[in-house]
């Protein structure tokens, strides 16, 4: 795996699939889609650079630990039940919010936007740390 | 837009109190904290006093909870707003709210413990984060009102239980989690056909919803099937009879904070789901359930006293007695009379608070000792009296000897089976407390009153220095000191307990409140 072509392709390629991982992410409330398998996506990117420029570059372009990604995960994905909470409905109901964008049209931002982030968080987090692990092993 | 009528089938319309979230706090707010934990790895500091916190705080909204549910009766939350059985439910009476309030107590108390025995290394490894989201696992389970779900929190039950477990890397504790890892999976797997098999014949999960779907379903012979898979699967996780083989080959390998949880909380909800799946989905046993459950129970009781008596390390001993108290645990889910199902609530609590505080103490004296095994541990009773006393005390509570709790859980199942003329079982009953006063009281001798090792001879004292410190024996004290006193004042005054274990009995026999406020109408 120590070609140039593969190290020169890989970083470009590993940025390109994380903001597609976005793009599945965000997609995931009406279409296919989902915080699942855009962590999985996101977490291959990881690998794909991991593989390529080595497990400490992959720690030190995260910046923060995979395990700390993987925690704020669940606390974001709990937290989106938190609205509920003040709008009397019961925990991890749906609440939209509407945001004018002008000309009539709107952006819709809802709670299990939030929890599906949580949800990608969970995944990158706990699929890159087990993958990195593994790698060090070696 | 969508028809408001038709809305009103599918969600709920009317307002949700704040005071309806009571019953997802206890399971919440561990999670909530295990994920600060996460984040916070590293800050090895923070993390016994967030994880106290977090069980003071899920401890006060089991109380919570607890006094909502005396007053008012079985509560429900259906999540996400969509009405039961479409949505998610939180189902809990007073049964649920008993052992989520007891669990929630048992592991304040171990959090107590840990720092005497928790090492750094083990907190980098997330001890504290682990624990929590035992905690998250054993309070979902009771608080559950859907099977499936049932299914979810035993899984999160059981991967915090694999982490703690093997924390350490040791080759006897791989060795113990390789068994428990393959026996409990076995028993998730039954579990989980089971449970599509169920949904497959009733088309529903909720356990309200299914109460009222298989009393009118026809397929009798598939569910009598049934109702023997699901008893498979948690007499594994129970560790009755003829499945109990992982429970003594694993909780002497971890260090004693973690087998004194898993002692405390693990065997219990396996107890539980089986109260519950035998109450809501096969209320009347469907097929020869019960009466497999009086000869596993009666077996299991008798096997495990054996079993305490053949061993030589004291907390091998242990786990044969704590599956021995299982054993009454399933006698009286057999017998199914008010009575013998107070009984099998009481006895859990006590059980759930009795066994956690002799593994403490098992942790204790082999500190002192140097050695978990009862052969070259001597001289207790020099060394510090109160730890003596603290073993007595606790030896006669499990052995169900007055003036301790064991004693009024264990009178109650006799006197039932008594009604049910199902002597036999009394028989095992009695066999297994005396197998069991056998084991302690030879544990005892040994242990407190012998000199020294299994050689020294009687009359003399073979000294040995202090291998635990004062401070640290306080904070190890406290806790079992706690169960100590708890253990006693439910054995003098047993009334107190006994009416909150008839209001659980209650709600187990009749169903119609739990469906109800489940499903409403």
């Amino acid at each position: 795996m120590n070609t140039v072509i593969f190290r020169t392709i890989a970083p470009a390629l590993t940025a390109l699939m994380v903001l597609f991982s976005l793009f599945v992410l965000l997609r995931g409330h009406n279409e296919p889609g989902g915080g699942f398998i855009g962590g999985l996506i996101a977490a291959s990117a990881m690998a794909l650079y991991g593989i390529s420029s080595g497990v400490q570059a992959v720690r030190r372009a995260l910046y923060f630990h995979p395990i700390t990604m993987a925690g704020f995960g669940v606390l974001l994905a709990a937290a989106s039940g938190i609205p509920s909470y003040i709008n009397q409905v019961p925990f991890l109901s749906g609440i939209w919010w509407k945001l004018p964008l002008g000309n009539g049209q709107y952006f819709d931002l809802s709670t299990p936007m939030i929890f599906d982030i949580g949800v990608w968080f969970v995944v990158v987090g706990a699929i890159t740390a087990i993958m990195l692990t593994l790698e060090e092993a070696d | 837009m969508v028809d408001p009528t038709i809305l009103s089938q599918a969600m709920k319309t009317t307002p949700t109190l704040l005071a309806d979230w009571n019953i997802i706090m206890p399971m919440l707010i561990p999670l909530v904290f295990a994920a600060g934990s996460l984040m916070l790895r590293g800050k090895d500091k923070w993390q016994m006093p967030m994880a106290i916190v977090a069980v003071l705080l899920s401890l006060f909204g089991a109380a919570n909870l607890f006094l909502d549910i005396l007053y008012l009766g079985p509560q429900s939350l259906t999540l996400s707003g969509w009405l039961a059985p479409y949505g998610i439910s939180f189902t809990a009476d007073a049964l649920s709210a008993l052992f989520v309030l007891v669990a929630s107590l048992v592991t304040l108390l171990i959090l107590m413990y840990s720092p005497a025995d928790v090492d750094k290394a083990a907190i980098k490894s997330g001890y504290y984060t682990l624990v929590l989201m035992l905690l998250v696992g054993v309070n979902g389970s009771f608080l559950t009102g859907d099977i499936f779900n049932l299914y979810v929190w035993f899984e999160v039950m059981l991967i915090s239980s694999f982490g703690l477990l093997i924390l350490g890397g040791e080759k006897i504790q791989l060795d113990g989690a390789v068994k428990y890892a393959f026996l409990n999976l076995l028993g998730t797997t039954f579990f989980l056909i089971a449970t599509g098999l169920l949904y497959g014949i009733t088309g529903t999960l909720n356990f309200a919803h299914l109460f009222t779907q298989v009393a009118n379903s026809e397929a009798e012979g598939t569910l009598a099937i049934l109702s023997l898979m699901f008893l498979f699967a948690f007499a594994i996780k129970a560790a009755a009879f003829p499945m109990y083989f992982w429970l003594p080959a694993a909780y002497h390998t971890p260090r004693v904070a973690v087998s004194a949880i898993f002692a405390g909380l693990l065997t219990k909800v396996g107890v539980y789901a089986l109260i519950r799946i035998f109450t809501v989905v096969f209320p009347e046993g469907n097929g020869a359930a019960f009466e497999i459950f009086g000869i596993l129970g009666g077996l299991t009781v008798i096997v495990g006293g054996i079993g305490a008596i053949a061993q030589t390390e004291l907390r091998r001993m242990l786990a044969y007695l704590l599956m021995s108290g299982v054993g009454i645990l399933m006698i009286g889910i057999s017998i199914h009379t008010d009575l013998a199902l107070a009984a099998t609530v009481q006895y859990a609590v006590h059980s759930m608070l009795v066994m956690t505080g002799l593994y403490l103490l098992s942790g204790v004296i082999g500190r002192m000792a140097g050695s978990f095994e009862i052969a070259k541990i001597g001289g207790i009773v020099m060394q510090n009296h109160y730890v003596a006393i603290a073993f007595f005390g606790l030896a006669l509570a499990v052995s169900g000897l007055p003036p301790f709790s064991g004693l009024w859980p264990k009178y109650m199942m006799v006197q039932a089976a008594f009604m049910n003329d199902n002597y036999w079982l009394i028989a095992a009953i009695l066999i297994g407390s005396f197998l069991t006063i056998a084991a302690v009281g030879r544990a005892s001798i040994q242990m407190i009153w012998r000199g020294g090792d299994v050689d020294t001879p009687d009359g003399q004292y073979e000294a040995r220095g202090q291998r635990l410190g004062a401070k640290q024996l306080r904070v190890m004290m406290l806790p079992i000191a706690i169960i100590f006193m708890l253990s006693f004042a439910l054995g003098i005054m047993p009334e107190s307990l006994i009416r909150q274990a008839n209001l659980a009995a209650y709600d187990i026999l009749n169903i119609a409140p739990y469906v109800k406020s489940t499903l409403g109408g």
